[in-house]
């Protein structure tokens, strides 16, 4: 592929930063927890302090290992629903956008069914079918999450895909011969992974929002501890009510900045796919010495302040032309 | 077509302080540009894209700008103009623009390059205007004809009435030959040749001095572009404007233009009559590009363009720019070079080594034919093999 | 080696007709209006030859290549491969794309700029059956074929790292690679560089000549047509308007619209104005009686506003679809090229 060229925007920096630091508690979040979040032998409703760094429960858990304990699962789910409902996104809109006719009728009837129910109705009724077993296991919510969330993602994939359809090289390819299925994974997915990229990082906060929502709701186990399983038991002792705001603020917080630096990351994205977005390579330093404006405006183009530099020629030999 | 700058509030950006003042206007010209190099980038990554290009333009003469990809001929125009999109910037030079009183006496120049927003704004579209490689595509879809002249006629004519407007929009309809019911249309129910025209007509909306048209018929078909210049030929001469004209076929110049200028990798690297650059070519490139177009009559014999690719900017040779495409380059083409230098007494330039004084080997017969003496005689055909 | 694979004609169309329904949104009366985009076309390619086809945008030329390369149904009309008839409603086959293909205008939209050039070659070898031990050699070979050497530097490059003129080489080559005896090129050389096209121009000689490959050569520009062809033909409207062997048509045009794309031409040499009626561009509905190119024509006669003129021969080889000429015997369609002849040429280049 291409070489991959670090970004310089600050935003873009930001957003892996954050997500970086989530990814870290996610892994070793477990490990670094000073007790075992369940363990109710603390002194209840205590604020933070230095045994306890983000206070205790009602019930004598200490939050900071909750929270810390809770990131995995929190991650782990979002990431896999994102990852399925992009995957099944690519799947259905693809095949819709390139084959066309009756196929795409009826993909397009099904994304447009699963786009106009409202997600988390559908969410709670699928997850009342459930047997109350697999509520614990966190790959089936994935899963269910996923469901509900492909169908934004396969409208924008199929448009693409038909954009494409019509380019020279798919062209081209059939000409030489190439079959359906393998022009739609060799010659259009590819191009398509800047969406996909965008589409995947929407879909993860997504995710985040719904598996919060639903632990929240307390449709969740409580066995496995997550953020929102977190802010269900805040919700649950009167937490806002009774001034305790290290215990409900934490969580929402770290869910918060999940979702910033997904964000943050997609501008970069942007910015990956046009680089006449980048900013022409320069700091805002080099461009006030050069004279340079902030903001090149059309109409305008600058002109440089400093001394007119030569033109830098190399010095090798021609390379043999073709 | 509205104009392209766009309308602001607030403060003038400061004027940019450059080195050297502009020396003193020349009034025979309408242009003048001195030692323009524009640039993509800055730092490390810059690519310079004109390099040092000097010329002059006469009043009302027409300039021919042949070159390939690379070559920065629509960099050059765009530049002029300050109408460079991001990331080029300009880094050297100056183009002067003299522009006439009302009165037709008081000449004023006007340095492009140094120029605020506002004097630009006040030159742009009133004494310099240009129709722009994509026209086909730059008028805008959703508005009428007779919308787009309204709105170039009220931004710079705002003392003009509706009535006037429209009377002048007729005018300047049929002076490129089209009829006033187009003004009712829109642009995708014309077709390529008359949207052309019509961007024509919009750039003549303001009987500027200066017309600058890049590459204004290469996506239309030859007979289309057939009557586009000769209605370009005819209005040059009902109207007296200065014109640059860009394009990669050379044969249309040579219809067209007075003076051609051939560009390769940023430079100029000949310039001379059109008639005189035909048939008698001086820089090996202008014969390469010469010989790349097939004839239409006489013998058919192969003919081998030019060997190579078009240069790539960012890693461009020491020494001549042409080098290693160049059927007769010596050593020191490899090493220095060559400077845009005058031939005997004439106003014909080259940037080539093998017309310096003190050249060592004598001008390859190609390079050495002598242009016919007078316009009716038919010159010789082809290359001499 | 059957018989059919010596005999000089590899592709015929006979009458081939490309039909399109257009209705015209936001009018009243919304019926819908046939255009013909190719009209009653027929066409011989053969064995060592090259056929041009020159037309402005819009004469159906684009259309016709599709049809020839089968990625476009013909709406009436056949297609006859090497002796074989093919039915207009079967479905292209693969062995039909291993023997007819198509090199498209644009180089830089023909290749995926996701992928290198060695997976645009190793795919048509890989999908017309080479054993991938050998995909490397064959995909080198073909790189040599079209005088893009070394081979191994360009195999790992991708698209928007070569020029255009290098790109346009690696979609002959990809269209080479599976080995094919017609090569359809629609408008090869007109977004490449005017230095560079003489050099793809030479290649496709070179490839005719060699190989022996039947080359169609689809343009707009008549001197260049002049430049390669063996046989001329062109089109207005949907419909060919003349045809002639080697440059007979250029040198000694019949069609008033022959004269007039000649005619306009730039030739710094012969500075002669083109006589014009007035501008309207080409319609191409069904309904128009009479001769498409009437409207524009300095010589159009009454009866060329009320019939279509049948094909006339006005030379050995040069027919001339036009009222004009009807003193002379009418063409029949079936032609037969005889050993090719140009003037002052080394018989091998």
């Amino acid at each position: 592929m291409r070489t991959l060229r670090l970004p310089r925007s600050p935003k873009v920096l930001l957003g892996l930063g954050i997500l970086t630091f989530f990814i870290i508690m996610t892994v070793i979040g477990p490990w670094l927890a000073p007790y075992n979040p369940s363990a109710t032998n603390f002194l209840p409703n205590t604020g933070p302090s230095a045994h306890h760094w983000l206070g205790t429960t009602s019930l004598g858990q200490d939050i900071f290992s909750q929270l810390l304990v809770g990131a995995r699962a929190t991650m782990v789910v979002a990431l896999l629903a994102g990852l399925v409902a992009t995957a099944l996104s690519m799947i259905i809109g693809v095949a819709a956008g390139y084959l066309g006719g009756y196929t795409d009728d009826g993909l397009s009837l099904l994304s447009n069914v699963f786009l106009a129910i409202p997600g988390l109705p559908l969410l709670i009724v699928i997850d009342s079918y459930l047997p109350v077993n697999s509520r614990s296991n966190a790959f089936v919510i994935g899963l269910v999450i996923s469901l509900t969330g492909w169908a934004w993602g396969a409208r924008v994939l199929r448009a693409q895909t038909m954009s494409l359809r019509n380019r020279d090289f798919v062209e081209a390819a059939r000409i030489i011969g190439e079959k359906r299925w393998r022009i739609m994974l060799s010659e259009i997915a590819p191009n398509l992974l800047p969406v996909l990229a965008s589409s995947l990082l929407f879909t993860v906060l997504y995710a985040i929002g719904a598996y919060v929502t639903l632990a929240y709701i307390g449709l969740t186990s409580t066995s496995v501890w997550n953020w929102g399983t977190i802010l269900y038991w805040a919700q649950s002792n009167n937490a806002p009510l009774s001034n305790e705001w290290y215990w409900f603020v934490p969580p929402g917080i770290c869910i918060a900045l999940v979702g910033t630096g997904l964000a943050l990351v997609n501008f970069g994205i942007d910015e990956f796919i046009n680089p006449r977005l980048r900013a022409a390579g320069l700091t805002s330093k080099q461009r006030r010495t050069l004279g340079l404006p902030r903001r090149i405006r059309l109409g305008l183009t600058p002109v440089l302040r400093s001394a007119r530099t030569p033109a830098v020629k190399t010095t090798n030999a021609p390379a043999a032309s073709q | 077509m509205t104009d392209p700058l766009p309308v602001r509030e607030g403060p003038e950006p400061d004027d940019v302080a450059i080195d050297a003042s502009v020396a003193h206007a020349n009034p025979e010209f309408v242009l003048e540009v001195k030692d323009f190099c524009v640039d993509y980038g800055v730092g490390a990554q810059m690519v310079r894209a004109v390099n040092e290009v000097s010329f002059d333009l006469r009043r009302s003469s027409v300039l021919g700008v042949a070159g390939e990809s690379g070559s920065g001929k629509s960099t050059l125009v765009y530049a002029m103009t300050r109408l460079l999109r991001a990331p080029g910037v300009i880094s050297g030079g100056s183009a002067t623009l003299n522009i006439t009183g009302d009165d037709g006496t008081d000449v004023t120049p006007v340095d492009l390059v140094r120029a605020n927003e506002k004097q630009l704004r006040k030159v742009r579209w009133s004494h310099v205007s240009i129709v722009i490689q994509s026209a086909l595509s730059a008028l805008n879809p959703v508005l009428r004809i007779g919308r787009e002249f309204d709105e170039v006629l009220k931004t710079h004519r705002p003392e003009m009435k509706k009535v006037e407007r429209r009377e002048r929009a007729v005018a300047l309809l049929g002076m490129v030959g089209l009829d006033a019911d187009r003004l009712d249309r829109y642009p995708h129910e014309l077709s390529g040749g008359q949207r052309q025209r019509i961007m024509i007509a919009l750039a003549l909306a303001l009987d500027p001095e200066l017309v600058i048209m890049d590459e204004p018929t290469t996506a239309l078909d030859v007979v289309t572009q057939r009557e586009i210049i000769n209605q370009l030929y005819e209005l040059r001469t009902r109207f007296g404007f200065a014109m640059i004209f860009i394009t990669h076929d050379l044969s249309l110049l040579v219809e067209l233009a007075d003076e051609i200028a051939v560009m390769y990798a940023g430079q100029i690297v000949e310039r001379a009559r059109a008639t005189e650059l035909y048939d008698a070519p001086r820089h090996p490139y202008t014969l390469g590009l010469l010989n790349s177009f097939p004839p239409l009559h006489g013998a058919r014999r192969e003919l081998t363009g030019i060997p190579g690719s078009p240069p790539d900017l960012s890693d461009l040779p020491a020494g001549c720019n042409f080098a290693s495409r160049c059927p007769f380059v010596m050593d020191r083409c490899r090493r220095e070079e060559p400077p845009l230098m005058a031939l005997g007494t004439s106003e014909r330039r080259v940037a080539c080594w093998l017309h310096a004084s003190d050249a060592e080997s004598p001008v390859p017969v190609e390079l050495s034919r002598l242009p016919r003496t007078n316009n009716d005689a038919a010159p010789s055909e082809g290359v001499a093999s | 080696m059957s018989d059919e694979l010596n005999a000089p004609v590899q592709l015929s169309a006979r009458h081939l007709t490309r039909h399109y329904v257009t209705r015209t949104p936001g009018r009243l009366r919304n019926a819908a209006r046939l255009v013909r985009a190719v009209d009653d076309v027929s066409l011989d390619l053969v064995k060592g030859h090259v056929t041009a086809v020159v037309g402005e945008s819009g004469s159906g030329k684009s259309v016709l290549a599709r049809m020839l390369a089968r990625i476009v149904k013909p709406t009436s009309g056949e297609l006859i491969l090497e002796g074989t008839h093919i039915p207009a409603r079967a479905k292209r086959t693969l062995e039909y794309a291993s023997k007819v293909q198509l090199v498209l205008q644009d180089p830089y939209a023909s290749t995926n700029p996701v992928h290198r050039v060695r997976h645009s070659l190793e795919r048509p070898l890989a999908i017309h059956g080479a054993a991938r031990a050998d995909l490397d050699a064959l995909a080198k070979a073909a790189l040599t074929r079209v005088s893009l050497e070394p081979p191994e530097r360009f195999l790992e490059r991708y698209p928007h790292e070569l020029s255009g003129g290098q790109l346009q080489r690696v979609s002959i080559a990809r269209a080479l690679c599976v080995e094919p005896n017609v090569l359809l090129a629609d408008e090869p050389i007109s977004m490449l560089d005017v230095s560079v096209r003489l050099g793809i121009l030479n290649l496709l000689r070179g490839l005719c000549d060699n190989e022996h490959l039947a080359v169609l050569y689809i343009t707009h520009d008549i001197a260049s047509a002049r430049y390669l062809a063996d046989e001329i033909v062109v089109m207005y409207a949907g419909q060919i308007v003349e045809r002639s062997r080697g440059t007979a048509l250029v040198d000694a045009p019949t069609h008033p619209y022959t004269q007039l794309l000649i005619a306009s031409v730039p030739d710094p040499t012969d500075p002669t104005s083109a006589a014009l009626r007035s501008e309207s561009h080409p319609t191409f509905d069904v309904a128009q009686v009479g001769c498409r190119f009437a409207p524009r024509c300095p010589s159009a006669m009454d009866v060329c506003r009320t019939s279509d003129p049948p094909d006339f021969q006005v030379g050995d080889g040069h027919v001339s679809h036009c009222w004009l000429h009807a003193d002379k015997p009418e063409a029949v369609v079936e032609m037969a090229l005889p050993e090719r002849r140009r003037e002052g040429e080394p018989t091998k280049r």
